[in-house]
């Protein structure tokens, strides 16, 4: 007996960057992203039988295409991680010892790439990578003094002397 | 929405988002690099207390604070420096104590936090500071700032006609659990009001 077998192709979604390239990107993967996710659920584009061509692409006017490439990058590295739990996520103590190696590796990139995962991380509501950026970020900030905060981020100074001088004094307990 | 530019450009809610892996003294030297990152990083250190316990033994009353971390302690320690430090009578590494001497008959108005979450307010049952008017309008701003999970407050015959004054009270720290201790049950109608 011969059987046809129905060969399912993974499901399609197209996303338009701010800068009008579009991508396809399997819908298990960018499920990651709950803004996306969100749009996908309520316009119904779920309809299989819409086939990707005549499908709508979704505009995500706050990512470029670069960004957006790196962000479906990382979602399909991530796409086996298990569901997050918000609660617990929450309850976890707060570390930044535990990105794991693919993304520190992945987010070794300038300081102007980082911030633009980091916004469309935040747009796109992608909390892991969010998560990893934000941890990349705070590894950055730690155990560096204000001027050398400054300089690392390129932060203008706008306090006066005066100001600086209350602030080193209010701040001094907690060089104890 | 700005999708390029540095540190400057993330919005609020992702400057938040690093505050939550800093530690106290990082946190501290980002708000020092300029007025943008004070006016968010400051307002967001919460002092944390597990418990202020309240005493008056004949004209002083006493007071403690404990304090839940090292973070905590540290905040509250710069802002009690300026404010009440002449009132301490004793501090261990998270548990400071006070004592106020109120024997001219007033009593000093203090502020105890800046800012800050204290899991319990506990009135001490073996020498009550009464819920009387005055009693609470110098609790209400010995812990303005605060917000207060469960209070336990001392009530005897005379005090029980002050239940009027409890419920702004409880507004004010947006307290969401009391408990009433009666000094005796002897002579209270239970069950009034």
């Amino acid at each position: 007996f011969l059987f046809p077998i129905k060969m399912t192709s993974p499901r399609m979604i197209k996303l338009t960057s701010n800068d009008d390239k579009t991508f396809e990107v399997e819908r298990d993967v960018i499920k990651q992203s709950v803004t996306v996710n969100t749009l996908i659920t309520d316009l119904n584009m779920d309809d299989e039988d819409v086939s990707v061509e005549n499908q709508m692409a979704i505009p995500l006017p706050n990512v470029d295409a670069a960004t957006l490439e790196m962000v479906i990058t990382w979602c399909k590295q991530h796409r086996e991680d298990p569901p997050r739990n918000e609660e617990e996520e929450e309850k976890k103590e707060k570390r930044t010892d535990d990105i794991p190696e693919w993304d520190k590796t992945f987010l070794d990139v300038e300081q102007s790439v980082l911030f633009a995962l980091i916004l469309a991380a935040n747009y796109m509501d992608i909390k892991g990578l969010l998560d990893n950026c934000c941890k990349t970020v705070a590894n950055m900030i730690k155990g560096k003094t204000p001027d050398e905060i400054r300089k690392h981020f390129n932060i203008k100074n706008d306090f006066t002397p005066e100001e600086e001088e209350q602030i080193r004094k209010e701040n001094a307990w907690c060089e104890d | 929405y700005n999708t390029k530019g540095g540190m400057d450009a993330q919005p609020i809610e992702v400057v938040e988002h690093v505050l939550k892996y800093l530690t106290i003294n990082d946190k501290l030297n980002l708000s020092a690099t300029s007025k943008r990152y004070q006016s968010i990083v400051v307002p967001r250190i919460v002092c944390r207390a597990k418990s202020v316990d309240l005493r008056k033994i004949g004209s002083n009353i006493h007071f403690s604070v404990c304090l839940d971390d090292e973070d905590s302690s540290r905040k509250f320690n710069n802002f009690h420096d300026t404010k009440t430090r002449r009132y301490t009578t004793r501090k261990t590494e998270n548990k400071f104590f006070f004592r106020i001497d109120c024997s001219d008959g007033k009593m000093e108005q203090l502020r105890l936090f800046e800012r800050a979450e204290v899991a319990s307010l506990n009135i001490q049952r073996d020498f009550p500071l009464y819920f009387e008017e005055e009693n609470v309008k110098w609790m209400t701003s010995l812990l303005s700032g605060c917000s207060i999970k469960n209070m336990s407050l001392v009530f005897d015959r005379t005090t029980l006609d002050n239940l009027h004054l409890l419920p702004s009270f409880i507004a004010a720290f947006r307290c969401t659990s009391i408990e009433f201790l009666l000094e005796s049950a002897s002579g209270i109608k239970m069950g009034t009001p």
